[in-house]
């Protein structure tokens, strides 16, 4: 669950104009707006600058024509795109399929992750039409193209991308300082209509304290903070607080291939002293839902899974029996001799993650087990090196409004996000029937059996 | 001349040993007297205010803060202890070599001693410390590798100026040995400035150590010093200021009353000295 809360009153400048100041806070690769930078173009996404082909629809997951307008699929590797008539970007130049080719091809070049996804053969472009074809069946294409890093923006705008972008968004940017923070004016010939807001100026604020701060002076009028700060904004006459259902799922992984986590019976012992309910109401301030699969129910890419619910007699006993005994009475268990101790990582980018672990380790001394937090400044590189026992980490499970793209990375025979190495012939066999399935029942029973 | 005995130095230096003696004693023998286990997360009762179970209140996972700080008290302030024991004795033997023996050895320490101040030394201890990665222990090692070189300047130049006094001279001539002379004669003449220094250093160290553990690279997690916990506090000042507000008072207060100590020996020092000159 987000959460965004904004200011009853938006600040009005003399002259009659809507100004409004928002907090910036997801430009994960520093100042720079370059598309060719994988996960950068969510910026000018987020800031209404730039536009996508297809747009996810968030409430029903369908994709929806974006600035495309309809659009064919010939044969397996072929997509036929109709851009949307009489849409300009800001800079005045029309919006036709050589420019979306172009804006393409730029920021691909630089995007390993998608081309590998896209698998593109070639980018044809002709008047308003743009054909994609693709090397391998590509069934699921329209939803990749949701992708903020396939914007659409005018190439022939200029060529410094880390300052300026020219998109065809509601706003058009003016300016960006060397911190980051933008100056917005508002498009007025956007092809949805006039936007509400004249000027929008954002700012680049990261720290959870500083953004709940900066809402509080009237600095800010609109900002998403964290759950543990909600309660200075709840219930306030001065502020209007409104949550969304997002896919983020956070995930404990423990790793099969490391000391002490190799024995199956430690790794169910460790799934019964798992108390999702009071992280939740207690670490998330009551924002989130308890869930025992990967997706949330209602999307139908899961079934109901059934899981270890929190036990810790349970988890003792599973100990015991497996031969788990403190033996010389320092209020440690040993197996075989060694003193039981587990490595917890994490990393501060969410800054839920390491209280988490100080609570598990807490509750894993009450088993008797020792562990040691660890906080890693790159967590996806010491996750692949392995010596770690238990891991904390998170995922937007339905990005692009798919179940694949969360799957294949991390249920893939060594794919990008297999961390703990999991491999089942079956499952890859699964997966590489999903990529070819265009049929969205089919796929969800396809995950559904994953 | 009429004296206030509350304003001689020698009550204050007794007074404020006294203090600093009872918080050591409260840091060594507190922990034993809890009444909530420091290490223990009680989900159900997080960032609770002052009350009559929980005097400081409770932190972001329900812990105790006032078990907490007297848990940390022995961390913050032992380790201050021997981070000043260990840059005072290393400062103080490369100090005298340098100075006695001067030449090249003199040269040579002296140039370790300027590269070492050339850099603010806050930065530089980040910098180590930050490299050995977080844990006590580290911490130590790194405010200890940095603090040596104020102690090892100032022992030089006492040694330097003793070692031409007559009395010097005079025990070289009755046949003394090189070491006898340095370490019957001349340390404990320049002691006393040394002494001094570091007794005006454990509050400094104190603050150095908790800005190292508030900026992550103290103990490990559950384990707490009142860096660390001033930072988890800062956090949620809003929400629960007890939790920042009492570790910053437990940092502000141990410091000034070694602050106070070191200044209070420091006048007692001095005032014995004159009493000698004028005697």
């Amino acid at each position: 669950m987000g959460i965004l809360t904004g200011c009853g009153s938006s600040k009005t400048a003399t002259k009659g104009l809507v100004e409004l100041t928002i907090a910036s806070s997801n430009n994960a690769h520093g100042v720079s707006l370059d598309p060719r930078i994988d996960y950068t173009a969510g910026v000018p996404v987020s800031m209404g600058v730039c536009e996508t082909l297809f747009k996810l629809n968030n409430e029903t997951l369908k994709v929806e024509p974006h600035l495309a307008d309809t659009y064919t699929h010939p044969d397996e590797y072929t997509w036929e795109i109709t851009l949307r008539d009489g849409i300009s970007f800001t800079s005045g130049e029309p919006l036709t399929a050589e420019a979306a080719k172009a804006a393409l091809e730029y920021s691909l070049a630089g995007i390993e992750r998608l081309d590998k996804i896209l698998d593109l053969k070639s980018l044809e472009a002709e008047g308003q039409v743009l054909t994609i074809k693709t090397n391998s069946p590509a069934a699921t294409l329209p939803s990749l193209l949701t992708d903020a890093s396939t914007i659409i923006y005018d190439t022939k705008a200029g060529s410094d991308y880390a300052r300026q972008i020219v998109g065809t968004g509601p706003y058009i940017l003016e300016s960006m300082d060397d911190e980051g923070n933008c100056e917005l004016v508002k498009n007025k010939a956007y092809w949805q209509g006039e936007p509400a807001a004249d000027l929008v100026h954002t700012k680049w604020i990261t720290n959870g304290n500083a953004l709940a701060l900066a809402l509080q002076s009237g600095e800010l009028d609109y900002a998403e903070i964290a759950p543990a700060d909600m309660p200075l904004f709840e219930n306030k006459a001065d502020y209007q607080v409104t949550g969304y259902d997002s896919h983020r799922t956070y995930f404990l992984f423990l790793n099969p291939e490391n000391t002490f986590t190799t024995d199956p019976a430690l790794r169910k012992a460790l799934c019964y002293s798992i108390d999702r309910d009071s992280y939740i109401a207690s670490i998330f301030n009551g924002n989130g839902t308890k869930t025992t699969a990967c997706f949330p129910a209602w999307s139908g890419f899961s079934a109901d899974i059934s899981a270890e619910d929190y036990d810790l007699e349970k988890a003792k006993q599973i100990l015991s029996v497996a031969g788990y005994q403190d033996s010389n009475g320092d209020g440690n268990l040993e197996k075989d001799g060694k003193e039981v101790s587990l490595s917890l990582m994490t990393y501060a980018g969410n800054p839920e993650f390491p209280v988490l672990c100080e609570v598990i380790q807490d509750q894993l001394a009450t088993l008797g087990i020792h562990s040691e937090i660890v906080v890693s400044d790159g967590i996806v590189n010491d996750l692949k090196k392995g010596n770690w026992n238990i891991a904390t980490y998170g995922y937007n499970t339905l990005s692009l409004g798919d179940s694949y793209n969360f799957l294949q990375p991390v249920f893939y025979t060594d794919a990008f996000s297999n961390f703990t190495h999991f491999s089942n012939p079956q499952v890859d066999a699964l997966l590489d029937e999903m990529k070819e399935t265009a049929d969205m029942e089919k796929r969800k029973e396809l995950s559904i059996e994953v | 001349m009429k004296t206030n005995r509350l304003k001689s130095p020698k009550t204050q230096f007794i007074f404020w040993t006294a203090l600093v003696l009872v918080l050591l004693v409260f840091a060594a023998v507190g922990p034993l007297f809890l009444s909530h286990d420091p290490l223990k997360v009680n989900l159900a009762q997080v960032n609770l205010p002052p009350s009559g179970e929980y005097p400081l209140g409770t932190d972001y996972i329900g812990r105790c803060i006032m078990s907490r700080l007297i848990e940390g008290a022995a961390r913050s302030i032992y380790s201050a202890l021997i981070v000043v024991g260990v840059t005072f004795v290393i400062g103080t033997v490369i100090g005298t070599l340098s100075g006695f023996w001067g030449g090249r050895l003199d040269g040579l320490l002296m140039r370790v001693v300027d590269c070492f101040q050339a850099f603010p030394s806050l930065v530089f201890t980040i910098a180590i410390a930050g490299m050995l990665g977080p844990g006590t222990v580290n911490c130590v090692i790194a405010l200890s590798v940095i603090g040596w070189t104020g102690y090892a300047r100032l022992a030089r130049s006492q040694v330097l100026s003793l070692k031409e006094r007559t009395f010097v001279s005079a025990a070289r001539i009755s046949g003394s040995s090189t070491r006898k002379i340095l370490v019957r004669t001349i340390l404990p003449n320049c002691l006393s400035p040394l002494v001094v220094s570091a007794s005006m250093h454990i509050g400094g160290t104190i603050l150095s150590f908790a800005g190292l553990s508030f900026l992550g690279l103290g103990s490990a997690p559950p384990f707490p010093e009142w860096g660390t916990m001033l930072n988890d506090g800062r956090q949620r000042l809003q929400i629960a200021p007890w939790a920042a507000l009492f570790p910053g008072l437990a940092i502000l207060s141990v410091v000034m009353v070694m602050g106070m100590f070191g200044d209070s020996l420091n006048k007692v020092l001095i005032s014995s000295k004159n009493n000698e000159v004028q005697s």
